[in-house]
């Protein structure tokens, strides 16, 4: 059973590397540029602090309640009935995630490479594999992805390093032409997508053997530190190449590979960058159905920890193929309301059950907390999206 | 040396004899039956076991003074090669001149005592208590005699049946190296092991196959090597076999496996001294079985695929580049064709114009589409390959040319493949034969139809997916509890030295002495 | 409608042939967490077939986050001469 599994903190770590950065890599450039044009990857930058932020609160509910998931200490917390409540919202994020990545191989794939195979077959696929690696259980998914990301990542630092003849790093400059909004903007986004989805994490580091529990904080900040660098360069390789107007065109990663040429041989190679890509994705996929699986599992207390992964693949299908249907719309509107859907979602139910405990361990009462706190949502966003006090 | 009466606690049926006659001697859980101690008894319930067996052999004797005494030997003609000696003779003889001194009477209590004292004969015999045990030393070759008013008989072994010489290796030739191989006796396999691992700490166990067949198994390792667990976990399972007909190493093989549905092995097999001595000493467990040529180690990891012995009696360099040269075959040999299939139907702008163009042009007039011409061509190289298997080695060969040409050639101009289409076969072919273990080999090969089969409907796509399957089963499978894909997943860098490259024996030989360690403080990652 | 048909019978047979060999061997708290999962398969089903817009839980989120996040995003876009 899933629950006696264990990996090493090296393994977790480079599963939370995969995580944050599979789909990243292909899906943040261009939207983000688009919004903080040459300033990208400055607020890349001032977003990862909040990610930092987050991941230390993680980390620090994982040492009072080692051994746990946020489900099980958040019961231990707060009482069954506002984990409950608190846990909607959860969840729901949970399963938007999983199947927006569906959704978004399926339109990577869709426009670009097999435009005439309908759209289910790839959520079907992806899905497929995914929950058939769920059931495998926590040890073959860090295996089978430390492999895969490796080959993955490499592959598109080989993709950044062919195209250095074409790069033009003067359109880095000027910075912040515009003020500071444009950038914030950008940080308000990539805080949304990928930071702020740190706390998924919550379900899965008590998989960690015992004896590495004083190396796993080092391994987490690192970890989350690399993918932040390596979207960076990621992001700031494509400005060199495209220069602002990389934000106008979707899969900034994709159109770089396709212009990429060598030797008359390897020229438009995007379609090995898709594959490392939707590759990525899947590896994302599957983490997240892990953690929605389990999630949901401890919720309603079933012993059998792997029974419900089909069926909840195929909400994320059906979800992923609903969604596509109201497209235009969704396009519009995820990208400015997602990262508060996820403040309120992961971030607010960590700071209620994290606040709570912190009173718990000072005093021996204290149910306080609770529901009184949806007024602190305005002010964590706020504060979530302009920490700006730092790089002024 | 007390006499007793004739007391006949032994069965005189002989149906019942024989039910009762069940398995070797040393663990049958039922009654055993004593020998008694009438001759004519004993002969008699000889006859009902061996009822039916033309090559059983008695030979009544008669000694004592005035030749009063009755005894008799049994054996199989076809068992005992030659026989030289009269057992009885020698065994008469040492009494009279070495122990007793000549003059004195030969009676029974003479020579019972003198075995029961175990005292020095020319031709050391073994004592036997039971009926049981005396059949299973005849059905091993052993003479048995029998002596009228002793409760007791006496085995001597003989020569054995002699089997194939030690020769080269078949299925593992090398160039540089030793050439000696195994062959199906297992004393002499036993033997040329030890010959190389001279260590008390070589153990070797002996369990029994049953049924009719009850082979003799026998398994090795060095004590300090080996992990614990494994070998905790092997005694466990290798107790299967004591009800099950073993006719050959494979049996066990597929009694003990982790995944009997997985197409990847999960023991390898060897039939050279030298490879064995090498992974007893980085903890594995060999096991021989009687009459098999082929020895088995286990655990067998996914890693000793790019790995032949020669590699170690070849230079650092060399060696890496040509396990480096074996991996790019393993993968060829796995998906090329699948490969050319999507990227002809899929991806055409992956192929560099020049060759796009070239394929392009001799794909023409070709009536099928890619996946089918290739599922055509590889099914050919198949049977090609399954029928030159079977053949007379004169005719082999002939065939093999016959058919590449005939079928390359012909098939070409026929129109139903293109040359790309043949090269691309061969290629695969050859890679596959490059993979020094032939279990793995057949696996690989046999992976690549679904590939095929998944790259023909969704291009990359399908064949990303279907390479992610094999590798997240490869990555669950274990063999005998330890993880199949080690050390590559889950990461044990010392160990990685050993597989893509071959780093100096130098570091090596430091660490296979030290892996069991290693493993068992790793037990636990990943 | 038919396609959608197709599909939602092909997933719901693979999803059961792979669970009811493991379900018949589960207690009643299991069963009946896989029966209420099964209800939410069931609603979103319809809601794919039928294409009307059922109200789902993240709907109802954007819905209720969407009059900040715009606030939010304009006054950042403000700052764009």
């Amino acid at each position: 059973m899933k629950n006696q599994e264990t990996i090493t903190a090296g393994q977790l770590a480079r599963l939370f590397f995969t995580f944050m950065t599979g789909s990243s890599i292909i899906n943040i450039p261009a939207p983000l540029i688009s919004f903080a044009k040459n300033d990208a990857w400055m607020s890349l930058l001032v977003s990862a602090v909040p990610g930092l932020l987050l991941l230390s609160c993680l980390l620090y509910m994982n040492k009072q309640y080692p051994g746990l998931t946020f489900i099980e200490y958040s019961n231990k917390a707060v009482g069954k009935w506002v984990t409950f409540i608190l846990a909607i919202p959860f969840c729901t994020a949970l399963f938007h995630m999983t199947a927006s990545i569906v959704l978004d191989v399926d339109l990577f794939m869709t426009s670009s490479m097999m435009d005439e195979t309908p759209m289910y077959v790839f959520s079907i696929i992806v899905m497929s594999a995914a929950a058939i690696t769920v059931r495998a259980g926590i040890e073959a998914m860090a295996r089978m992805f430390t492999i895969m990301i490796v080959v993955t990542i490499s592959l598109i630092f080989v993709i950044f390093i062919l195209a250095i003849p074409d790069y033009r790093p003067e359109q880095l400059l000027p910075l912040m032409p515009q003020g500071i909004k444009p950038m914030l903007h950008g940080a308000y986004f990539t805080y949304g997508f990928p930071f702020g989805e740190v706390i998924v994490f919550t379900m899965l580091l008590k998989f960690v053997r015992k004896q590495d529990g004083k190396v796993l904080n080092k391994y987490m900040y690192t970890s989350l530190i690399m993918n932040a660098v390596v979207l960076i360069i990621s992001v700031v390789c494509t400005i060199m190449m495209f220069g602002p107007m990389a934000g106008e065109r979707k899969y900034s990663l994709y159109q770089f590979a396709r212009i990429i040429q060598v030797v008359d041989i390897i020229e438009r190679i995007e379609s090995i960058i898709a594959m490392a890509l939707i590759a990525g994705s899947y590896m994302k996929a599957t983490i997240t159905l892990f953690a929605l699986n389990l999630t949901i599992t401890q919720l309603l207390k079933l012993k059998d920890d792997r029974i419900l992964v089909l069926p909840i693949s195929v909400i994320c299908v059906l979800l992923s193929l609903i969604l596509s249907e109201g497209m235009a719309r969704f396009e519009e509107t995820v990208s400015s309301v997602h990262p508060l859907f996820i403040t309120v979602s992961y971030v607010i139910p960590l700071l209620i059950v994290m606040i709570v405990s912190m009173f718990r361990s000072h005093k021996a009462s204290g149910q306080g907390a609770g529901s009184g706190s949806s007024a602190e949502s305005g002010s964590n966003a706020g504060s979530g999206s302009s920490p700006g006090s730092s790089s002024g | 040396m007390t006499e007793g009466g004739n007391q006949g606690e032994t069965v005189s049926q002989g149906a019942a004899a024989n039910s009762t006659l069940k398995g070797s001697g040393k663990d049958s859980g039922g009654a055993k039956t004593p020998i008694s101690k009438s001759l004519d008894e004993n002969r008699q319930l000889i006859e009902d076991t061996f009822s039916g067996c033309y090559d059983l052999v008695y030979l009544p004797w008669s000694y004592g003074p005035k030749l009063g005494f009755k005894a008799f030997s049994v054996y199989f003609d076809t068992l005992v090669e030659e026989k030289k000696d009269n057992y009885m003779k020698s065994v008469l003889q040492d009494l009279v001149t070495h122990e007793i001194g000549p003059g004195t009477d030969i009676t029974l209590a003479v020579i019972m005592d003198f075995f029961e004292k175990n005292g020095v004969s020319r031709q050391s015999g073994q004592l036997i208590d039971d009926f049981e045990f005396a059949v299973a030393r005849m059905l091993r070759g052993d003479l048995v005699v029998f002596i009228d008013g002793w409760d007791k008989a006496l085995s001597f072994q003989t020569v054995m049946v002699q089997g194939r010489q030690i020769t080269e290796p078949i299925s593992e030739p090398v160039v540089l190296g030793p050439r000696e191989s195994t062959v199906e006796n297992l004393k002499k396999n036993i033997g040329l092991i030890r010959t190389r691992v001279r260590s008390p700490r070589f153990k070797l166990e002996a369990i029994s196959g049953g049924g009719e067949t009850q082979t003799q198994v026998v398994y090795g390792y060095i004590d300090g090597s080996v992990n614990p667990e494994t070998l905790a976990e092997f005694k466990r399972r290798i107790g299967v076999i004591t009800d099950k007909e073993i006719l050959d190493i494979s049996f066990v093989e597929e009694l003990i496996e982790d995944s009997t549905y997985s197409p990847f092995p999960q023991f390898r097999y060897t039939e050279r001294p030298d490879v064995v001595a090498a992974a007893l000493i980085d903890g594995k467990i060999v096991v021989m079985c009687q009459g098999t040529g082929m020895m088995m180690l286990c655990p067998g990891l996914f890693s000793e695929l790019l790995q032949s012995s020669e590699d170690y009696y070849q230079r650092t360099v060399v060696s890496t580049l040509i396990r480096l040269l074996r991996f790019i075959a393993c993968i060829i040999a796995l998906t090329l064709p699948s490969i050319y299939i999507a990227l002809t139907t899929y991806h055409p702008e992956l192929i560099p114009s020049v060759l796009l163009l070239a394929i392009v042009d001799a794909r023409e007039g070709i009536p099928f589409p890619a996946f089918f011409e290739a599922l055509i061509m590889e099914f050919f190289f198949e049977l090609l390959r399954e029928a030159g298997v079977r053949l007379p080695r004169p005719v082999g060969s002939a065939v093999s040319i016959v058919g590449a040409l005939v079928i390359g050639e012909a098939a070409i101009s026929a129109g139903i493949a293109s040359p790309i289409m043949v090269v691309i076969v061969a290629l695969t072919g050859i890679a596959s034969f490059a993979v020094p273990q032939y279990n793995t080999a057949i696996s690989l090969r046999l992976l690549r139809f679904p590939l095929m089969a998944v790259a023909a409907l969704l291009g990359g796509f399908g064949l990303l997916f279907g390479l992610m399957l094999i590798l997240l089963h490869l990555v669950t499978l274990r063999s005998l509890g330890q993880p199949y894909f080690a050390p590559i997943a889950p990461i044990r860098p010392r160990q990685l030295l050993d597989v893509f490259v071959r780093a100096p024996l130098k570091q090596l030989v430091r660490s296979p002495r030290n892996r069991h360690m290693h493993m068992s403080i790793n037990r636990k990652k990943g | 409608m038919l396609e959608k048909m197709i599909v939602l019978i092909t997933m719901y047979s693979l999803m059961l042939a792979s669970d009811i060999p493991r379900i018949k061997q589960l207690q009643k708290r299991e069963k009946l967490g896989y029966g209420a999962v099964m209800l939410l398969v069931v609603y979103f089903s319809v809601d794919y077939m039928t294409r009307i817009d059922l109200p789902s839980l993240h709907r109802i989120a954007v819905h209720l986050l969407e009059g900040p996040a715009e606030l939010i995003v304009n006054y950042l876009k403000a700052g764009i001469s």
